[in-house]
């Protein structure tokens, strides 16, 4: 998945340079900079440490919240689709828990690639989706402990469901 | 744990490695713990186990699976009725449909219509359907000579008309 990543990334800077190029021939200025933050299961792939100790899997599509300008965020759906992925447009309104953190796993002039931390993105997926998520919740509770459950009794989940004995 | 119980557990393990393998080979699902499996068969009651047991999201990609491989899944007469209901609305190409369990109808069918490696494989959107028309024999006369002066088959010439046509063009657009 890493090296997915990099392929986003190579191609993004692509079409943006691409772009840019058109811009500036017609005598305008370059597109501008827009931040993506991967959610959800794209985010925990994409994570080397979690998804060597996950059993992970993914559909084709990818959570991201995408914000500031349009032409780069709309080179960055077109990116996903080409390579076969599906951005999902209710991405902006995935919640996460107070407190989440984001890596930073690449800055560029024109974009920046964040990822939410593994235990908020967990708490989410317990709370918003508990039974597409029953399994990954189970079995991430015995990897993260303490830290995951309290997070997501504080918000309201149900750790039975989760099979989860302190 | 009893024996039974473990080797049930190892059983529903090597089941879902099985199934996981197999949309992985196929890309509809990126599964990085399993070995992708391209020439193998499963059958429905094996992914619904894997759904239960392993993977929820095994549920997601069968009625696609089925669509897409109907020659790799085995025992489509097991499916859930609802699920059967899903797989015919994705064939007849509805737009809306009831959902199964926590899954969305839209997510089920985008995943039909997916691009995937295999290139036999073509999404549901995009494959071509039989139709028949009844024709005068004027008609047909006609239809064969303006498609052997346009040096293509009558199908090509007749999709050529309708999508160039105004209907056809704002038909297309949606």
């Amino acid at each position: 998945m890493t090296a997915e990543i990099d392929n986003i990334i190579g191609k993004l800077a692509a079409l943006i340079a691409e772009e840019n190029t058109e811009l500036v021939a017609l005598g305008g200025g370059e597109v501008g900079f827009a931040e993506i933050v991967l959610l959800g299961q794209f985010s925990l792939l994409s994570n080397e440490a979690t998804a060597s100790r996950l059993r992970l899997a993914l559909t084709h599509d990818v959570d991201a919240w995408v914000r500031g300008d349009r032409t780069v965020t709309s080179l960055f759906k077109r990116v996903l689709d080409e390579i076969g992925y599906r951005f999902d447009d209710l991405s902006q309104e995935i919640w996460l828990p107070d407190g989440a953190q984001f890596e930073l796993i690449h800055e560029a002039k024109h974009f920046a690639i964040k990822r939410v931390d593994p235990v908020s993105a967990l708490i989410s997926k317990a709370i918003k989706a508990p039974e597409k998520n029953r399994i990954l919740v189970r079995d991430a509770l015995k990897v993260y402990g303490e830290v995951l459950a309290v997070g997501i009794s504080v918000h309201g989940g149900d750790l039975e469901f989760f099979e989860y004995e302190a | 744990m009893k024996l039974d119980a473990k080797k049930r557990k190892a059983e529903i393990e090597r089941i879902a490695e099985r199934v996981l393998g197999f949309f992985a080979g196929k890309g509809l699902l990126i599964v990085p713990w399993v070995k992708p499996l391209t020439n193998i068969k499963i059958t429905v009651r094996e992914v619904l186990l894997t759904a239960e047991h392993v993977e929820p999201r095994a549920l997601e990609v069968l009625p696609a699976a089925i669509i897409r491989f109907p020659r790799s899944v085995l025992h489509v007469e097991e499916l859930p009725k609802e699920l059967a209901g899903i797989v015919a609305a994705i064939k007849r190409g509805d737009t809306e449909h009831e959902g199964y369990l926590w899954v969305k109808y839209k997510d089920i069918r985008d995943w039909a219509n997916l691009k995937l490696p295999d290139r036999r494989s073509k999404p549901v959107a995009i494959r071509r359907k039989m139709k028949s028309f009844r024709f005068s024999p004027d008609a047909i006369r006609a239809l064969q000579k303006a498609a052997g002066k346009a040096g293509v088959d009558e199908t090509t010439y007749i999709e050529g008309l309708l999508l160039t046509s105004k209907v056809g063009r704002s038909v297309g657009s949606h």
